[in-house]
């Protein structure tokens, strides 16, 4: 006898909460055999597992590793198996928006970059990391490809931040920047530094990044 | 004659065996899991040495052969110089010195609002001022950035500007090879040439990892260096929890690694050149994912470090009295204190970050000064007690008697003048009724008063007109793009 929809969709939780990528995997493959419509499995399942972790970190009772961990499982299991799914019904997925990441050019640092990643997933945005080194035209090329709403541009030396104000200019002179808007961090980064160059916003740090982001799009 | 400072060094946390594990666990790392190099001119030195270079993926693996010897090759001790040799320090085993500053700050503490405020080449120079004023401070690095200046070549201008201001040595940060051959050349235009420079250092580079494990164009400043032959401090500013293992003999071993990656670089390039270790390690704040500066775990890594090195038989450099507060309140005196304090215990021999608040997001001319007093009473607890004959004073004992009093003895006198009692000008100890009459404020408003009293009052002397006009050349070559 087949396990009730409820109970699928607990253990995919469950598998979340305990950051169980095995078990993850075993639930959602068992809930798509059973029928059940991937959406719901991104929503009613992982979605409300993170939101789940999401308060509890907003409470300070869970942590950023929590998120993390949480998130990455999700988001692994949403490329292997629920992507898979969506695209064979040709059914897209709904997030509360695209957004393009990445470390300018000539620069190699990631950490903060990823973990704003994290928890931008982790909060139900679509992220695409577009990784270290990106020169301009890569951003706002993939930015288009994607139909993003928000691109964020991480640099970590101040001889690397300059790219930030080529990436605005370059957006600005192609009349980009109604559709997109670009955020700036990293540790030479600024909230004046962001004004002089005409970016959306500037965020300290990854939980600010996401707070900002849902204010530019007002969700 | 070099200053030769307090020895530090009484708190031990790892055994003889445990320094021995973390060693040979960061040679596993660096044989079994190698570094990335995004550098062709450093993958190419790696190449020649013999270590196992792979060209596609950019990775080097070292030995444990070339490892040994780098650490043999590389100097014990280091005369820091000063552009006045009156500031020279020695640089060996656990004597304990503190560095005004870092990384240049975005942001300052404005003396008069308290404010943060971007600051300009003026405030550069104001903080380099405070430090070469400051009887604590025996290092200069960032406080300010030059926020008005293009960011291309501010740190070109804040190098500038301190070499100005301040006669002591100074520990700075230039990117690449073209910015490493800048600063060299501004520094050997201070001390009068570049063989000058080579004899007596009055700069040193950070160079920072990428951890965990990765190096790209801008550590080609290791070379520059190395070549010159002015110390650089191998360094790793570990995000532990994040970049490293959470644990601290995990983030360590990553670190440690680091360090032995850009030592064995610096010996390579040119046997003999001096480096500092340095294997900083900040918690990532779990709530924010931000870099902390005041955490306890901070003080813990500083005995590490200095146990570490001290198996290479290298200098440390690392950050000491730091905070997260955002202003010079409570919480800023306790993990400054706390943080120094561990510093000093754990013998390292450049603790850096005085006057930093905010997790190192803005400078405070008021902390330094607070830091400054908190290094002299750190210290005092540093130098110990002495137990002798003359000390144990029992003949003086006898002599004062039960229900007698020493204030007037010659034995009170003597050892009053040489430093048993830590006097403070800055703290304050009088009684209530007095302190009401007096100042009757609390220390941030007094160590401001200070502050603002030492910029008035102290100038540095400048240098002369042609070391000008040839920092300047430099400055404008820079901006050009030119060399």
């Amino acid at each position: 006898m087949s396990e009730s929809r409820a109970a699928l969709i607990g253990k995919i939780i469950n598998a979340v909460l305990n950051y169980d990528l095995e078990d993850l995997r075993k639930a959602v493959r068992n809930a798509l055999a059973e029928g059940i419509d991937p959406t719901d499995i991104i929503e009613d399942g992982l979605g409300k597992a993170l939101r789940t972790v999401g308060e509890a970190f907003a409470k300070h009772e869970m942590f950023i590793i929590d998120l993390v961990s949480g998130g990455e499982a999700a988001q692994q299991v949403m490329r292997e198996l629920i992507l898979p799914a969506l695209a064979a019904q040709k059914v897209s997925m709904k997030t509360l928006g695209k957004v393009v990441l990445g470390t300018v050019e000539g620069d190699i640092h990631s950490i903060g970059k990823d973990l704003v990643a994290a928890m931008l997933f982790a909060a139900g945005f679509e992220v695409i990391n577009e990784g270290e080194d990106v020169p301009t035209e890569r951003f706002i090329q993939k930015a288009r490809e994607v139909n993003a709403s928000i691109l964020g541009a991480s640099a970590l030396l101040t001889t690397t931040l300059p790219q930030q104000r080529i990436l605005v200019d370059t957006i600005h002179e192609r009349g980009l920047d109604k559709s997109l808007k670009v955020i700036v961090g990293g540790a030479p980064a600024t909230q004046d530094w962001a004004e002089e160059i005409r970016a959306d916003g500037y965020a300290d740090d990854a939980v600010e990044s996401v707070r900002l982001i849902k204010r530019l799009l007002g969700i | 004659m070099p200053k030769r400072g307090v020895t530090g060094g009484q708190l031990r946390l790892l055994s003889k065996s445990e320094v021995k594990s973390i060693h040979r666990s960061s040679l596993e790392v660096l044989e079994r899991v190698g570094v990335q190099i995004r550098s062709e001119a450093i993958l190419s030195v790696f190449q020649k040495s013999g270590a196992e270079v792979n060209l596609a993926q950019k990775n080097v693996r070292i030995p444990e052969h070339l490892v040994k010897e780098a650490v043999r090759k590389a100097p014990t001790r280091i005369v820091f110089a000063g552009r006045n040799p009156e500031f020279d320090i020695l640089l060996e085993g656990k004597r304990v010195y503190h560095g005004l500053g870092g990384t240049a700050d975005p942001y300052m503490a404005d003396l008069e609002t308290g404010e943060w405020i971007r600051p300009r080449r003026e405030h550069v120079a104001m903080a380099t001022r405070l430090g070469d004023a400051l009887p604590n401070i025996d290092v200069v690095c960032g406080l300010a950035c030059a926020s008005d200046v293009p960011p291309e070549v501010s740190w070109l201008h804040e190098l500038a500007t301190m070499l100005s201001n301040t006669q002591k040595p100074i520990v700075y940060s230039a990117a690449g090879a073209e910015g490493a051959r800048n600063a060299l050349a501004m520094a050997a235009a201070i001390a009068g040439g570049h063989k000058e420079l080579e004899k007596r250092n009055i700069i040193a580079i950070l160079s920072s990892f990428i951890t965990p494990l990765r190096m790209d164009t801008q550590h080609e400043n290791i070379i520059e260096f190395a070549k010159a032959k002015v110390p650089v401090v191998c360094g790793s500013g570990m995000m532990v929890g994040a970049a490293t293992p959470i644990t601290q003999a995990g983030a360590i071993t990553v670190g440690n690694a680091e360090f032995l990656c850009a030592a064995t670089l610096a010996e390579l390039v040119n046997p003999g050149t001096p480096i500092m270790y340095c294997v900083e390690s900040s918690n990532m704040d779990l709530r924010t994912g931000a870099v902390l500066y005041g955490h306890p775990e901070r003080g813990i890594s500083c005995v590490l470090q200095s146990q570490m090195a001290e198996l290479y038989g290298v200098p440390t450099f690392t950050v000491g009295g730091s905070t997260d507060a955002k202003c010079t309140d409570a919480q800023a005196g306790l993990e400054v204190m706390a943080t120094a304090l561990m510093a000093g215990l754990a013998g390292i021999n450049v603790a850096e970050c005085l006057g930093k608040i905010g997790s190192g997001a803005a400078g405070s001319l008021e902390m330094a000064v607070v830091a400054d007093e908190i290094v002299g009473y750190v210290n005092r607890i540093l130098r110990g007690v002495q137990v002798n004959d003359e000390t144990l004073a029992v003949d003086l004992i006898a002599k004062v008697g039960p229900g007698g009093h020493y204030l007037s003895q010659e034995h009170t006198r003597k050892f009053l003048q040489r430093g048993e009692f830590w006097m403070s000008e800055l703290l304050d100890r009088e009684p209530r009724k007095a302190w009401k009459r007096g100042t009757s404020k609390a220390l941030d408003e007094v160590a401001r008063e200070k502050a603002k009293r030492i910029l008035r009052e102290h100038n540095p002397p400048a240098l002369p007109r042609e070391t000008q006009e040839e920092i300047s050349k430099i400055l404008r070559l820079a901006e050009k793009g030119l060399r």
